[in-house]
C-alpha cells in the first residue's frame, strides 16, 4: 500500500512545485493572471463536466456555486479568522488550505439543497431550473451586507498563487479521473446513456445524479475560493448567468465526457477570450461575447461533440491505450 | 382599497405584455419542444427597430401621434417576423433531427450573440437609450383615485386584439391547423401531408410579431430602450409560459396575467427589489411542484 | 420451496384504462416459463409491474417470497434478485462492452471514495477481481474478444446476447426476457434458445420470457401463460395451450400465419 501513494504523493509535489515555480518565474505578472484564470477555468469546466457531460444533466447554474465558494473562502479569511485572531503569519498557507476545502464543502451542500429537489426533473426544465438556482444564488449574495453586496468585497488576502492553482488543478483532474476510471465511475455514464437500464440494474439513478453534483459543486466552490483570494476583490456580478455560459462553452468545446476536452478548451477558450481583449483595445469593438455565442452555435451545427468526443488524449497513444484495454487491467 | 384596483389594472396591462411574448415561447415549444431562448431578444429587437424607424418614418424631431405610432410597430412586426424566420432557417432547422440538448445550447448561443451583437457600438450600442414618445400620455379614466392611462387602454387593447387574431389564425385558418397536427406529432402530420417546414417556419413568424409588439408595448410605456432589456423579459415571460403550461396558448395568456399581477402586487406591497426576484421563485415553485403548468397535461414516458 | 416468482391477482388501471386485470401466475425455480398473448396484451406492462417500473394498483407480487411493494424501483433487483432485459434493446449505447457488465457488477465494489483517490491496495484488488469476473462471464458467451467495442457497435444479434449477459451478472433468481428474439431469423432463434437453455441449466435460474415467435416459444418453454386484453386467458403445457380454442381465438383476427402456428405448433 505505501509505496504507490508514495509515488503517487511525490510526483504531486514534483509536478506542483516545479510547475509553479515555471510559471511562476519565466512568466510576466500580467500572463500570469491569464494563466491563472485558466486553471480555475480547467476546475471548473472539468468539474461541470461530470454533471453535463459525464452524467449527462444539463446544469447551467455552475457560478452559483463558484460564488458560494468565492464568498465563503473570502468571508472565512477576512472576517472570521482575523476574528479569532488567526493573522498572518506563518500558519497562512494552514487558513487558506482551510478556507478553501470549507468554500469547496460549503458549495457542496449548497449543490446538495439544489440537486435533490432539481434532479427529478429532466432536460430542458433541469437546465431552466439550475439557471433559476444559480441566479437566486447571486440575488442572494447580492443582499448580505456582511460580504459587501452590491459594492462587493475587497481587501481578501492575496493568499492564493500559482502554486496552489496548479495544486489543485492537478488534484481536481487526478480526483475525475480515477472516478471516472474506476467500476463505480460507469454509473454516471449509465444514467446519462439509459435512465431505465441503469435502474433495472439496481442502481438509483437519482442517488447517481446527486453524487455529480455534489462533487462537481464542491470543485466549483475550490475554484471561487481560489479566485477570490487572486483577485483579491469580489462582486457578485461576476457570477451571473454569462459566466456559468462561458463555462459550458468550454465543457461543449472540448466534448461533453472528456476530461482532456475540458482542460485543452478551458485554456483555449480563456487565452481566446485574453487576444480578444487586446483585439478590442486596438479596435475599440468588444467582440468576444460575440464571437464566444457564434463559435457555440458553429459547433452545435457542424461538431457538436465538441474537440474530443468521449475521448480521452491518453486514447490516441497507443502506449497507454493498450494499458486501458480490458485484459490488461486484469493482468 | 382603490390601490388594490389600481394594482389590477396596472398588473392586468403589465400581464398582456407578457401573455404576448409568453405565447411565443408556448407555441414554438409546442411545435418543436424547443426553448426558444432568444425569444426575449426578438422582444428587445422590435423595442430596438422601433426606435430607428420613428425618426425615419415621422421626422425629426418625432412628434407624438397615432399613426406614427401604429406605422412604426407594423414595421418593427415585418421587422422582428424576418428575423425569427431566418433564426428558426439558419440555428434550429439544422437541428431539428440532433438530440434536445444541442438545439438547447444552440438556442442559447443565438439569444446571447443577439444580445452582444446588439451591444456593439455600430450597431446599438450599450448605452440605454430613450425611445421616442409617440403616445403623449394621458389620464383617459379617473375614477375615485383610479388612474387609466391612454398608453394602458392601447396596450390592453392591442394585446386582446393580437391574441383574437392569433385565435382565428390557430382555428380558423389552414396553416393554424398545420400548427395544431405538428404539435400533437410531427411525424404523423409530415406522413398526413402537412407542410411541416412552413408551418414550423410560420409559427415562428407569428411568435416573432407578437414579440415587437409587445417590445414596442414596452418601450413606449418605460419608455428606456437597451440590448439586454430582452433578457429579463424573455426570462419572466418563459416564467409565464410555465406556469401556464409550455405547449398550451391559453395557458400562456394565463400565465402571463398572474405573472404581471403578482409582480405588481409584490412591488406594491412586499417592497420593489423583489420586482425581478418573485419570477425566479415562481419558476422554481412550479418546476419543482408541478412542472406541467397550471393548464399543461403529464406526459408519462413509455418504457 | 419457494418460488422464484408470484404473482397474486395483480392489476394497474392507467387513468381509464385497466392494462392488466386479475392476472396470478407463477414460476418456480429452474423453471422456464412463456407470457404469449396478441399485441397490446398487457405483457410488457407486466414486466414493468414486476420490475418496479409501475407500482400495481391491486394485488402483490413477490419474488423470491418477498413482495415487492416494499422497495423502491430500483431496489427490486438487488434486493429480490431479478434482472430483465427490454423489448427495445436498453443498452448503455456509448460504453463498451465490458463497461456494460461492470455497470451491473455495483454489488460487488466494497471500497469508499477515498479508497478510489488513493487508488489503495483495496481498491485495485476489488476492481481487477470485478472485471475478471465480468471477463470471464463474457467468455462464457462469447463475448470477451469484443470487450473493448463500443456496444452500438455490435451486430444486433450480440447487442441483444449482451444485454442478456449483463442482466446475468446482477446474479439473479429470476430473469426476465423481453422479446429476446424479435429480429432475428430462424438461425438466430435457434441459437438463442439453445443459449437460454444453457443458462438456466448452468446458472439454475428461473427464466420467464414473452415471445411472439411462436416456435421459439413452444420450443423452450416448459409452461406458458396466454394474455388478451390484460387479462390470463389459458396457461399449462405448450400442447395444452396450442389446442385451446380461447386462446386461437384470441390470435385470430391477429396475423394468420400467427394464429396457425399457435395451432399446429
Amino acid at each position: 500500500m505505501r509505496i504507490r501513494q508514495l509515488i503517487d504523493l511525490v510526483s504531486f509535489f514534483l509536478v506542483v512545485g516545479g510547475l509553479g515555480w515555471f510559471i511562476q518565474n519565466f512568466f510576466d505578472p500580467y500572463p500570469q493572471t491569464i494563466i491563472a484564470l485558466c486553471g480555475i477555468n480547467v476546475i471548473l469546466a472539468t468539474s461541470l463536466n461530470l454533471v453535463n457531460g459525464f452524467t449527462g444533466q444539463f446544469s447551467m447554474g455552475h457560478a452559483g456555486f463558484m460564488a458560494i465558494g468565492a464568498y465563503v473562502g473570502a468571508a472565512l479569511t477576512t472576517i472570521v479568522f482575523p476574528h479569532l485572531g488567526l493573522g498572518p503569519g506563518p500558519l497562512q498557507p494552514v487558513y487558506f488550505f482551510v478556507a478553501t476545502v470549507a468554500a469547496g464543502v460549503a458549495a457542496s451542500l449548497v449543490g446538495l439543497v439544489v440537486g435533490i429537489p432539481s434532479l427529478r426533473l429532466k432536460g430542458d426544465y433541469l437546465a431552466i431550473v439550475t439557471l433559476g438556482f444559480g441566479e437566486i444564488i447571486r440575488i442572494f449574495i447580492l443582499n448580505v451586507n456582511a460580504v459587501g453586496g452590491a459594492r462587493g468585497l475587497g481587501g481578501i488576502p492575496l493568499m492564493s498563487n500559482m502554486y496552489w492553482i496548479v495544486g489543485w488543478v492537478v488534484f481536481t483532474c487526478i480526483f475525475l479521473a480515477r472516478l471516472i476510471r474506476s467500476v463505480s465511475g460507469k454509473q454516471f455514464m449509465a444514467v446519462r446513456d439509459d435512465e431505465t437500464a441503469t435502474m433495472s440494474m439496481g442502481l438509483s439513478t437519482t442517488q447517481i445524479k446527486v453524487r455529480a453534483f455534489i462533487f462537481a459543486s464542491f470543485f466549483a466552490g475550490i475554484a471561487g475560493s481560489l479566485f477570490a483570494h487572486y483577485y483579491t476583490y469580489l462582486n457578485p456580478s461576476t457570477f451571473t448567468f454569462n459566466y456559468s455560459f462561458q463555462i459550458i462553452a468550454m465543457v461543449v468545446l472540448g466534448g461533453m465526457g472528456s476530461l482532456t476536452g475540458s482542460i485543452v478548451s478551458a485554456i483555449l477558450l480563456t487565452e481566446l477570450l485574453e487576444q480578444l481583449r487586446k483585439l478590442q483595445d486596438i479596435t475599440g469593438v468588444d467582440l468576444r461575447m460575440v464571437i464566444y455565442a457564434l463559435v457555440l452555435i458553429g459547433l452545435m451545427l457542424t461538431r457538436p461533440q465538441g474537440m474530443f468526443g468521449q475521448r480521452e488524449l491518453l486514447d490516441f497513444i497507443p502506449f497507454w491505450r493498450n494499458k486501458k484495454k480490458a485484459g490488461a487491467l486484469i493482468s | 382599497m382603490g390601490e388594490f384596483f389600481q394594482h389590477i389594472i396596472n398588473g392586468v396591462s403589465l400581464g398582456s405584455v407578457y401573455a404576448l411574448i409568453a405565447i411565443g415561447y408556448s407555441m414554438v415549444y409546442g411545435i418543436l419542444q424547443l426553448i426558444n431562448f432568444a425569444h426575449g431578444e426578438v422582444v428587445m429587437l422590435g423595442a430596438v427597430f422601433g426606435f430607428y424607424a420613428a425618426p425615419i418614418i415621422g421626422g425629426r424631431p418625432v412628434h407624438p401621434s397615432l399613426a406614427l405610432f401604429f406605422s412604426v410597430l407594423l414595421v418593427a412586426m415585418a421587422l422582428c417576423g424576418l428575423v425569427g424566420f431566418t433564426i428558426e432557417r439558419l440555428a434550429y432547422r439544422p437541428l431539428r433531427k440532433a438530440p434536445r440538448l444541442n438545439c438547447l445550447i444552440t438556442a442559447i448561443g443565438v439569444s446571447l450573440f443577439l444580445q452582444y451583437f446588439t451591444q456593439l457600438d455600430f450597431v446599438f450600442g450599450a448605452i440605454p437609450q430613450s425611445y421616442p414618445e409617440m403616445i403623449s400620455q394621458a389620464t383617459v379614466l379617473d375614477l375615485g383615485g383610479l388612474h387609466i392611462s391612454n398608453l394602458q387602454v392601447i396596450v390592453l387593447a392591442l394585446s386582446f386584439s393580437l391574441m383574437a387574431g392569433l385565435q382565428w389564425i390557430v382555428y380558423r385558418t389552414k396553416l393554424g391547423k398545420g400548427m395544431r397536427a405538428v404539435s400533437e406529432s410531427t411525424d404523423i402530420a409530415a406522413l398526413l401531408g402537412v407542410p411541416v417546414n412552413r408551418v414550423v417556419s410560420f409559427t415562428f413568424v407569428l411568435g416573432s410579431v407578437l414579440a415587437a409588439a409587445a417590445g414596442t408595448l414596452v418601450a413606449t410605456s418605460y419608455p428606456k430602450v437597451d440590448a439586454l432589456m430582452g433578457a429579463l423579459l424573455g426570462l419572466k415571460a418563459f416564467v409565464a409560459a410555465v406556469l401556464g403550461g409550455i405547449g398550451n396558448l391559453p395557458g400562456a395568456v394565463l400565465g402571463g396575467l398572474m405573472m404581471g399581477l403578482a409582480e405588481e402586487f409584490t412591488v406594491g406591497y412586499l417592497s420593489s427589489s423583489f420586482r425581478d426576484a418573485i419570477a425566479f421563485a415562481i419558476l422554481i415553485v412550479v418546476l419543482l411542484f408541478r412542472p406541467s403548468g397550471l393548464l399543461g397535461r403529464t406526459v408519462v414516458e413509455k418504457v | 420451496m419457494m418460488k422464484a416468482l408470484e404473482i397474486i391477482d395483480v392489476g394497474i388501471q392507467f387513468g381509464g384504462l385497466k392494462a392488466v386485470q386479475n392476472v396470478s401466475l407463477y414460476v418456480n425455480p429452474g423453471e422456464l416459463v412463456g407470457l404469449i398473448g396478441p399485441n397490446g396484451a398487457g405483457k410488457t406492462t407486466l414486466f414493468n409491474l414486476i420490475t418496479g417500473i409501475y407500482r400495481p394498483t391491486w394485488g402483490r407480487i413477490l419474488i423470491d417470497g418477498q413482495d415487492i411493494q416494499a422497495f423502491r424501483a430500483y431496489e427490486i433487483t438487488n434486493q429480490c434478485g431479478c434482472a430483465r432485459t427490454f423489448q427495445n434493446i436498453r443498452l448503455f449505447r456509448n460504453l463498451s462492452v465490458l463497461n456494460n457488465v461492470l455497470v451491473a457488477s455495483h454489488k460487488k465494489i466494497n471500497y469508499g471514495l477515498v479508497s478510489i483517490l488513493i487508488q489503495s491496495k483495496k481498491f485495485m484488488e476489488n476492481e481487477k477481481q470485478i472485471r475478471r469476473e465480468a471477463m470471464d462471464l463474457l467468455k462464457i458467451f462469447n463475448l470477451d474478444h469484443k470487450a473493448d467495442e463500443l456496444a452500438r457497435n455490435l451486430p444486433y444479434g450480440e447487442q441483444r446476447k449482451l444485454e442478456i449477459v449483463r442482466a446475468l451478472s446482477t446474479k439473479p433468481k429470476i430473469l426476465f426476457l423481453d422479446e429476446p428474439a424479435a429480429g432475428m431469423n430462424d438461425s438466430e432463434t435457434a441459437q438463442l434458445l439453445k443459449l437460454v437453455r444453457f443458462i438456466r441449466d448452468d446458472f439454475k435460474i428461473g427464466i420467464l420470457v414473452i415471445e411472439h415467435d411462436m416456435k421459439f416459444i413452444m420450443g423452450l418453454c416448459e409452461r406458458i401463460y396466454v394474455l388478451d386484453h390484460g387479462q390470463l386467458i389459458a396457461q399449462g403445457t405448450p400442447q395444452e395451450v396450442q389446442r385451446n380454442p380461447e386462446v386461437i381465438k384470441a390470435y385470430l383476427g391477429e396475423d394468420d400465419s400467427e394464429a396457425s402456428q399457435v395451432a399446429n405448433g
